[in-house]
């Protein structure tokens, strides 16, 4: 029969090797590992918690007639195996290391840069999710319009330490979506944050080298340039930065799995005549410090810095001041905070993503005569929680 | 369940060369035992992935297996009419439940369309591997009422022929007569098995190295959207699917293969380097091997191949590739892939045959693999007109040259992309005939564990999820 | 040579084709005629002591940004606690044809949540994670709990 020559096939031996020996050793390691890796990963014990992830890893599936016939069974198994995987974190660390070796310069949303720097991919301008937030913005400066509205926008580190970025990494303009975002608000006085960073002597050490968040250095420019806007003396009270820890490995390290370098974080001295009590509204604490030290244990050294972040916390000084300052904020806001203390009588912080109730409740219950929004660009681009907060 | 997950590769499958060595080849020698090891681990391995579907596979096969016995028999009698009866009707269910599950969402939505009318898709979820089965049980019925082949008279047999795991969800399409004859009798010896070995460590590495990460290069092309592409961020997006696609299908006919040898099965071929192909023919000669060999012997031949008037030749070729395009799955998509191959093998069969020969190696190679690719964005978009759009961006269709994005997943995937595209060529027999003879095989016995453990790194990091939750 | 008769096991599994098809289709779509209110009573006595609160439509409709026009009826528990992200919701629609929009909608505030949640509290990722979605002809069912699987059930043998 004469075939077609479409479908003419040669079926050629793509594997023709001659020494069988070899082969045979080949095909015998390769069994003896997969027999090991299968005893070693039965026989050894499971582990809860894993440090470098940073979460509890999947235990024993359940096993029952609905998870076996919507297949959960099948899908717990997997991930219960590949967490209880042996030498789970040696592997892990090898494939970053293959990855890097080979080129690869993103990892999991974090961009490696030189010099053991890493970067946060940068949020993209979402149109829709912006407008929400501002008409929420905007409609308090317009509800309240005899108390002072302030905004500082934060850039994040691919905009200011661009000479560690790699080379070609897409970032976005964000002084350009700050720009964009200031010229929809309407009451509020908009703080340029981006060109006194820009303008910084030392633009690399403005950001943690292995986090998301700015530096003592850049907070310190930052609450300048807040100071020059709310009419507050930024001179008046001297504060000294203090070293307290110097092994800090922050989200960029945790998310990439690159834990080559680590950094330090500053926090600064109070003037030792202002007396301040800090009080977390929702979990009903009271303390005298917005320092929280035993987060300089823990992996999340940032949070030395109130502890984390809390849906409402009031802080009420001793200050001669009777101005009442509202922070609407997120992170970047809890190492800024703790300079701003002299000057109000009281600062109520709140974070939209974590306290569910109107915001009008508390400008109205604490007699707010001035309200701060400070966030990062990147949190800010994403953010959901801000609207609707107004009723 | 899939080769490249840890259930596979840490309990399945150490359980399953137990349990086939000890019972099977040491104490009882039996290939019945064989065989019911094999069906009972490849029942578990469907049922794994799908524990519902597993009900139609098994209602499948006994209504092969009973109606196959019948075609045979009347064959037998010598009762045409009964045979082409229940040939017809063996058919009918096949295409039927092939139709009924893989299709029916596809025709109903296209009626809804262009008539109004109000049906509601089943929505049924595909079940896995029914494209696959469905074909190899059709091979078996027809080329039994050809009368090529008796019919398989233990149903263990059959069961196992329809559903043995190394090929069932993916390939190679191994045809009933190919294989009739390892099932009732095989031996498995150390060469085999070992080859086998290195043969399935060799497709793991293609997935897990290669289309893996090639794969995620791709998407994170496509996440960016067509919209505000450069002529280089496609570029870089459809070399790194095109190589996916080639890496992630024959691994796993090489880990279907190399699986089979363990057990003294031979399966047929699925690939061999269609990258290195000279024209459109050429690929096709080279690409999933098994299922243009199906489509030959069971719906171009049949039809009249190419004995026929050449209107006539042209209206096969279009039937053939259209439902080539179509087998690979229910939308406009597949379609219009399956009938733009359709289109470019009749052109160069009938108009460009003369000039193809007249080009310079090299600009044949360049403009195979461009046609190639084309084909694969038709193939990958989730729409028409996003492929379309696709295509569009490649060729310069208002967009810009480079942008930085294209850049950098350019320079930082590189040292992947060379590779990737190294591997995909004979580089393997070239180099074995560099190293002469024994050298080779010595350094292949070091590379193949290694290459082991990567796999092994590969799969597990790609679960790395770490917890931030001191992010904000 | 002896004729066997294979027509019988032929046409039995036919039989078995068909009423797996037939299993699969109601499997697989199903629905009610039931009031929204008849279907909760039920999964609401499963769930724990302060687990959830009855929310009003209009939160609801507020939290997934759904189109009232298409609902018949919705009925929405959620716990009042910023740390806790249990929530139950069964809406029944007018028209099955609008179920995959709605799941959708539930999707994108799962996800939303799931992104709040993330990097904050890891327990209650893990709930959204295994939050259950399920549409059955004209309802859709979403539960984000503890015991979500319990309220599966019981919301099951309710339609």
């Amino acid at each position: 029969m004469k075939k077609t020559n479409i479908y003419e096939n040669e079926n050629k031996n793509v594997m023709k090797p001659n020494h069988n020996l070899y082969e045979f050793i080949s095909a015998a390691a390769v069994i003896f590992l997969l027999f090991m890796a299968s005893l070693l990963t039965f026989a050894g014990k499971d582990r809860e918690y894993s440090e470098n992830e940073n979460r509890t890893l999947a235990s024993k599936p359940v096993f029952s007639f609905t998870s076996i016939t919507d297949g959960k069974f099948m899908d717990d198994t997997d991930a219960y195996l590949s967490d209880q995987f042996v030498f789970r974190d040696a592997l892990v660390k090898t494939r970053t290391n293959i990855d890097v070796f080979l080129g690869k310069r993103e990892i999991n949303g974090v961009y490696i840069g030189k010099k053991h720097y890493l970067f946060e991919e940068p949020s993209v301008y979402n149109e829709t999710r912006v407008r929400k937030t501002i008409n929420t913005m905007n409609g308090i400066s317009a509800k309240y319009g005899e108390i002072r509205s302030y905004v500082a926008l934060a850039p994040n580190s691919t905009e200011i330490i661009t000479d560690y970025l790699p080379a070609n990494a897409p970032v976005q303009n964000q002084t350009e979506q700050i720009g964009k975002v200031y010229s929809l608000l309407n009451g509020y006085t908009c703080i340029d944050i981006c060109t006194p960073l820009k303008n910084a002597e030392n633009p690399e050490d403005l950001y943690y080298k292995t986090d998301h968040h700015w530096t003592a250095d850049a907070v310190d420019i930052a609450y300048r340039r807040i100071c020059e806007s709310m009419q507050l003396d930024a001179n008046a009270y001297q504060y000294n930065k203090l070293a307290v820890t110097n092994d800090f490995q922050g989200t960029l390290a945790s998310s990439s799995g690159i834990f080559s370098a680590s950094d330090t974080i500053y926090v600064p001295t109070c003037p030792s005549d202002i007396m301040y009590r800090v009080s977390y509204v929702n979990e009903g604490k009271t303390c005298t410090t917005v320092f929280d030290q035993s987060k300089l244990q823990e992996k999340s050294k940032y949070d030395v810095f109130f502890g984390g972040n809390f849906a409402q916390v009031i802080i009420e000084t001793n200050s001669s001041s009777d101005r009442v300052l509202m922070v609407i904020k997120d992170s970047y806001a809890n190492s800024l905070i703790p300079l701003l203390i002299p000057h109000f009588k009281t600062i109520v912080v709140v974070d939209p993503r974590y306290y569910s109730d109107n915001l009008n409740q508390i400008i109205e219950r604490e007699e707010v005569t001035d309200i701060l929004w400070v966030y990062n660009a990147n949190t800010f681009l994403n953010d959901t929680s801000i609207s609707g907060k107004l009723s | 369940m899939v080769f490249s997950s840890a259930t596979f590769l840490i309990v399945f499958l150490p359980i399953t060369i137990a349990l086939y060595y000890l019972f099977g080849v040491a104490i009882t020698k039996s290939t019945v035992v064989k065989n019911f090891i094999l069906l009972i681990a490849s029942l578990v391995f469907y049922a794994w992935g799908e524990p519902v579907y597993i009900i139609l596979m098994m209602i499948s096969i006994c209504f092969n297996f009973f109606i196959g016995k019948d075609i045979d028999q009347s064959k037998r009698m010598n009762n045409r009419a009964k045979a082409k009866m229940l040939f017809i009707a063996a058919i009918i269910f096949n295409i039927g439940v092939l139709g009924f599950f893989k299709y029916s969402n596809f025709l109903i939505d296209n009626i809804t369309n262009i008539t109004g009318l109000g049906i509601r898709p089943l929505n049924l979820p595909l079940p896995v591997g029914i494209s696959f089965y469905t074909f190899q049980i059709l091979s078996y019925i027809i080329d039994l009422y050809n009368g090529n082949i008796r019919a398989q008279r233990r149903f263990l047999s059959f069961a196992l022929y329809v559903s043995l795991f190394p090929q069932l969800i993916a390939g190679p399409i191994v045809k009933y007569k190919d294989i009739a004859d390892q099932l009732v009798y095989r031996k498995e010896d150390l060469s085999s098995f070992s080859k086998g070995v290195n043969r399935f460590v060799f497709g793991l590495s293609k997935k897990l190295i290669l289309a893996n990460t090639l794969g995620s290069v791709y998407a994170s092309v496509q996440e960016a959207g067509a919209d505000n592409m450069s002529m280089l961020t496609a570029w870089v997006g459809i070399i790194c699917y095109t190589l996916q696609i080639y890496f992630d299908f024959s691994g796993y006919s090489d880990m279907a293969i190399g699986l089979g040898g363990m057990f003294g099965f031979n399966f047929c071929e699925n690939f061999n380097y269609p990258y290195i192909a000279m024209s459109i023919t050429d690929f096709w000669r080279r690409w999933h091997m098994s299922l243009s060999s199906w489509f030959r012997d069971y719906v171009y031949i049949p039809l009249g191949g190419n004995r026929c008037k050449v209107p006539r030749v042209i209206l096969n070729l279009l039937i053939v590739w259209l439902l080539t395009g179509f087998w690979h799955g229910a939308s406009w998509n597949f379609l219009l892939w399956g009938l733009y191959y359709g289109i470019l093998l009749i052109l160069e069969k009938y108009l460009l045959a003369g000039l193809i020969n007249k080009m310079p190696k090299p600009l044949r190679w360049i403009i195979t693999i461009i046609c190639v690719m084309v084909g694969w964005v038709l193939f990958s978009a989730p729409s028409l007109s996003e492929a379309f759009s696709y295509i569009g961006a490649m060729f310069g269709y208002a967009v810009s040259f480079a942008d930085s994005f294209g850049a950098f997943i350019l320079f930082t995937n590189l040292v992947l992309i060379i590779i990737g595209s190294i591997c995909a060529t004979p580089v393997y027999a070239f180099l074995s005939g560099i190293f002469k003879g024994e050298k080779f095989s010595k350094i292949m016995a070091v590379v193949t564990p290694v290459l082991f453990i990567l796999c092994i790194v590969f799969m597990i990091s790609e679960t790395y999820n770490p917890f931030l939750y001191f992010r904000f | 040579m002896k004729y066997k008769n294979y027509l019988i096991p032929e046409i039995l599994c036919v039989v078995c084709l068909i009423g797996f098809i037939v299993w699969i289709c109601i499997l697989s779509s199903g629905g009610t005629q039931k009031s929204v209110d008849e279907v909760t009573v039920p999964v609401v006595a499963v769930m724990m002591q302060n687990q959830m609160t009855k929310k009003t439509n209009a939160d609801a409709i507020k939290a997934f940004d759904f189109d009232v026009s298409k609902i018949e009826g919705l009925a929405y528990y959620s716990n009042d606690s910023v740390m806790d992200v249990s929530e139950m919701l069964i809406v029944k629609l007018n028209d099955a044809d609008d179920a995959s929009e709605f799941k959708t909608a539930i999707q994108n505030r799962v996800t939303d949540l799931e992104n709040t949640y993330k990097n904050y509290a890891p327990d209650q990722y893990a709930l959204l994670q295994d939050c259950i979605i399920k549409t059955s002809g004209n309802t859709v069912f979403y539960c984000t709990a503890q015991n979500a699987d319990e309220l599966y059930d019981a919301y099951k043998k309710a339609l």
